[in-house]
């Protein structure tokens, strides 16, 4: 009688076993797993390789690009044919500007604006050619000259009006 | 007949089980440090000012960034959503995680810079500077807010209070109600300073105690080869209809997939088919890591481009984790639990977890509560705290920014710096008060449901944004008409999903809905792409037929453009000079006023506290010259590095999408 329970026990565990495994395997792959991922890897490789070369070769075309796309320097010393640098700096918010006076043929100019693009322009000129004393702390510079040498005459100071030049 | 076999005494013995003196120590130890560090950093930043406290005033280096990105990403809602959906389905729910590798490096160098440049605040702000105007602003202002609520708050409350019910058996509302407090504690007198810093503490408690668990529950089934082998076999033992009058269990209900450990599945019959997985998800993915103002807010805070960017690599990185810590252990539940977690008959899965549909959300909670010893529960409870209030207090700090920047300021042009950070902080507060009355809505709304709602919803909602945004960076001609019809465009073809979807409702694999084919025959994510498309589309069409923006005006608004030195013309810039006028007249006011009051002891010390700073200051224009204008030049060395590193980690990220297709 033990006997017969332990087959019968034994019977309906293999029964069972089996049954078991007829739950659905997982799909089968037809690559291991890591072979797949070395595959994508090298692929995506091999594309980023192409890109930097495309972009390479597109680059050495002549690249004019207008004078002042490139990033600059921080401090930068211009001289300029006739003596008028502008700078720019941009401020997000606030415009506000604050010029300090300068008179002629004044070595150190040093200007702290920050003005914000209002839409008018704002401009600040240097005077003195060839000068070397000139340290803006701007972080956005721009160099257009424009205006003729009218700055010595002019000395404009305060936030509401069009154009702020001071010498 | 088996009704006995779902144990009812191992479930009454499950819960409550915090309540030993390693677990309370654990927890009231992870309070402390939060609140600690929280106060640490309101004296490091300046929150006077709102650079200092709505964006931290731009002084984060790259870690709290990158830890702040994941955290804030990181809610309860993808452990509870990614165990239970792994569960469900397998590991194609990973793919989520996975994509946002690349999206967050999207976010890092093509986005960020033009934002920065831009100096904008809010994301709606810089509609308003690219294509001038004030609805189209205004529209994504009000749909942000939206979504935030709808999607992301009760998500991860819903997930909070899956795993407080679960875990601890505690009454709900009294739970949220002290962790929404808490959070808001933090997040109203910090500002974006506190929480990001909050953030780096709580990313290493998520992952050192998910790290855990997932060590605890491999060993517990067996290793890795075990679970391969035996998650396909994860069959609940009842699964016989017991009502055959009202509905029928067919097999494929209960049964593990077959392609549960694909990633990439067919593109018609798989749950997650894979066109929509690879750009389905991207594009939804380029809407909350691109444009979203919980996310870009971070990156906006941190000191310089380069930081932004390993920023951006860190997160990435981090982001790896998510399928080993939460869809892994997922499944191992259900190895575990198959007659919980996998449970198929409604009657019983509303007596395991009080809903019909199914139990696969209580995945987590189940593994915290049965394989973890005591201390470590109290761990893994401060985990999904860390979790659940880090993403909520940056999503409530967000959207205060939204709503301050954005709402308040057409209000009220005139407010102050002051006025803005006060109104900045009772938003906080009234966003709390809607999360607290939206827990009856959670709990009502069908549990198993409520993940499917979410994704749908921001499948249907957030592609048109992303195209316009995306078209916004990249191409010159497109302008106000075509980006606001664009908008409207969008939004109406997916409420034209939408709404028909919710009525229908989604149904379950047991009782179908009844959605006719041509409204839900499309899977969501497909739908995405789809609606992505049109709206490129209209907005393109538009914009070409109607007068383009001069360049003068898109000057560092545009990718092309993010370099040049140029004077930028606002197209704003009416608005704002008005809105600056009236706020000098203000401030003069107050200033006046200021001199002729008496200012008690008390009331300087609650100045103090908050941080206001505004009557005390006749600097009040110079905190916006020492924030550090947003310039977006790079050192080269360090550039390249993180060039360099950006393409490592991709290629880390495609192996383990190619290992795992």
């Amino acid at each position: 009688m033990g006997k017969l329970c332990a087959v019968t026990s034994c019977l309906l565990l293999t029964v069972s076993a089996a049954a078991a495994q007829t739950a659905q395997p997982q799909i089968e792959r037809l690559l291991p797993q890591w072979l797949t991922g070395i595959i994508a890897v090298s692929a995506f490789l091999f594309l980023v390789f192409v890109t930097l070369l495309v972009k390479k070769a597109w680059c050495e075309k002549p690249s004019r690009k207008t004078a002042v796309e490139s990033e600059s320097d921080r401090e930068n010393e211009f001289v300029v044919t006739n003596g008028n640098t502008y700078e720019t700096n941009l401020d997000t918010i606030r415009r506000k500007s604050t010029v300090e006076s300068a008179r002629e043929n004044e070595f150190e100019n040093t200007y702290e604006t920050t003005l914000e693009m209002t839409g008018r322009k704002s401009t600040v000129e240097s005077t003195g050619e060839n000068e070397f004393g000139n340290t803006y702390e701007t972080t956005l510079e721009m160099v257009r000259s424009k205006e003729d040498p009218n700055a010595f005459d002019n000395l404009a100071f305060g936030s509401a009006d069009d154009k702020v030049t001071s010498m | 007949m088996h009704t006995h076999t779902l144990s009812m005494e191992n479930l009454s013995s499950d819960k409550g089980t915090i309540n030993n003196p390693a677990d309370i120590a654990i927890i009231v130890g992870y309070f402390i440090m939060v609140i600690s560090v929280g106060i640490w950093s309101m004296f490091r930043t300046n929150r006077g000012t709102v650079g200092g406290y709505f964006l931290a005033g731009r002084t984060m280096t790259w870690w709290p960034v990158g830890a702040s990105l994941f955290a804030s990403n990181i809610g309860s809602g993808h452990f509870v959503g990614l165990a239970g959906t792994g569960a469900a389905s397998g590991i194609a729910v990973g793919g989520f995680e996975w994509n946002a590798l690349f999206i967050v490096l999207l976010l890092g160098w093509l986005f960020v810079p033009v934002y920065l440049t831009a100096g904008v605040i809010t994301m709606p702000q810089y509609l308003k500077k690219r294509f001038g105007g004030t609805r189209i602003s205004l529209y994504l202002s009000v749909i942000s807010l939206f979504l935030y609520i709808f999607t992301k708050i009760s998500v991860d409350m819903f997930s909070g209070a899956v795993f407080i019910q679960q875990a601890l058996g505690w009454n709900i509302y009294v739970a949220v109600i002290t962790l929404l407090l808490i959070t808001a504690l933090y997040t109203v007198t910090g500002g974006l300073a506190a929480l990001m810093y909050t953030d780096t503490f709580q990313t290493f408690v998520i992952i050192a105690g998910a790290f855990v668990l997932t060590g605890f529950s491999f060993v517990q089934v067996g290793g890795y080869s075990a679970l391969l082998a035996k998650y396909s076999s994860a069959t609940p033992s009842n699964f016989s209809s017991m009502d055959p009058q009202r509905y029928n269990i067919s097999p494929h209900c209960y049964t593990p997939r077959q392609d549960a450990f694909n990633l990439l599945r067919d593109p018609t019959t798989g749950d997650l088919p894979w066109p929509g997985v690879i750009f389905g998800i991207a594009i939804v993915g380029g809407w909350y890591w691109c444009t979203d103002q919980v996310i870009v807010q971070r990156c906006l805070a941190a000191r310089s481009l380069t930081h932004v960017k390993a920023g951006c690599i860190m997160c990435g990185y981090l982001k790896l984790l998510p399928m080993f810590l939460m869809v892994f252990p997922g499944m191992i539940s259900r190895i575990l639990y198959p007659d919980e977690v996998g449970c198929v008959v409604p009657e019983l899965c509303k007596m395991v977890c009080g809903t019909e549909v199914g139990c696969s959300n209580i995945a987590y909670p189940k593994l915290v509560v049965s394989i973890m010893p005591n201390g470590l529960r109290g761990l893994m409870l401060a985990v999904m705290l860390a979790a659940l209030m880090s993403s909520l207090a940056s999503i409530f700090n967000s959207s205060s920014t939204l709503f301050t920047m954005d709402i308040w300021t057409r209000i009220r042009p005139q407010a102050t710096e002051r006025e803005l950070i006060i109104v900045g902080r009772v938003w906080v507060l009234c966003i709390v008060a809607i999360s607290i009355c939206w827990i009856p809505v959670v709990q009502a709304a069908q549990s198993g449901q409520l993940f499917d709602y979410i994704q749908s919803v921001s499948s249907y909602l957030a592609p048109p944004i992303a195209s316009v945004f995306l078209l916004a960076v990249f191409v010159k001609r497109v302008n106000e008409m075509g980006a606001f019809w664009g908008l409207i465009g969008g939004l109406l073809m997916g409420l034209c999903r939408m709404l028909p979807e919710f009525w229908f409702g989604t149904g379950s694999c047991i009782f179908p809905s009844n959605c006719p084919y041509l409204v839900c025959g499309v899977h969501y994510l497909h739908f995405g792409i789809i609606l992505f498309f049109c709206t490129s589309v209209l907005v393109l069409v538009v914009s070409y037929c109607t007068k383009p923006i001069e360049d003068q005006h898109l000057h560092r608004l545009v990718f092309s453009l993010r370099h040049s030195k140029e004077e930028r013309k606002d197209l704003d810039w009416e608005q704002e000079e008005r809105g600056r006028r009236a706020q000098r007249e203000a401030e003069e006011r107050i200033r006046e006023m200021a001199q002729e009051e008496a200012k008690s002891g008390i009331c300087h010390l609650v100045r103090r506290f908050c941080g206001g700073g505004g009557s005390e200051a006749p600097e009040q224009d110079a905190p916006e010259a020492p924030e550090k204008l947003p310039d977006i030049s790079e050192d080269p060395v360090w550039k390249y590095t993180v060039d360099a590193n950006a393409l490592i980690m991709m290629t880390v990220a495609v192996f383990m999408w190619g290992y795992y297709a």
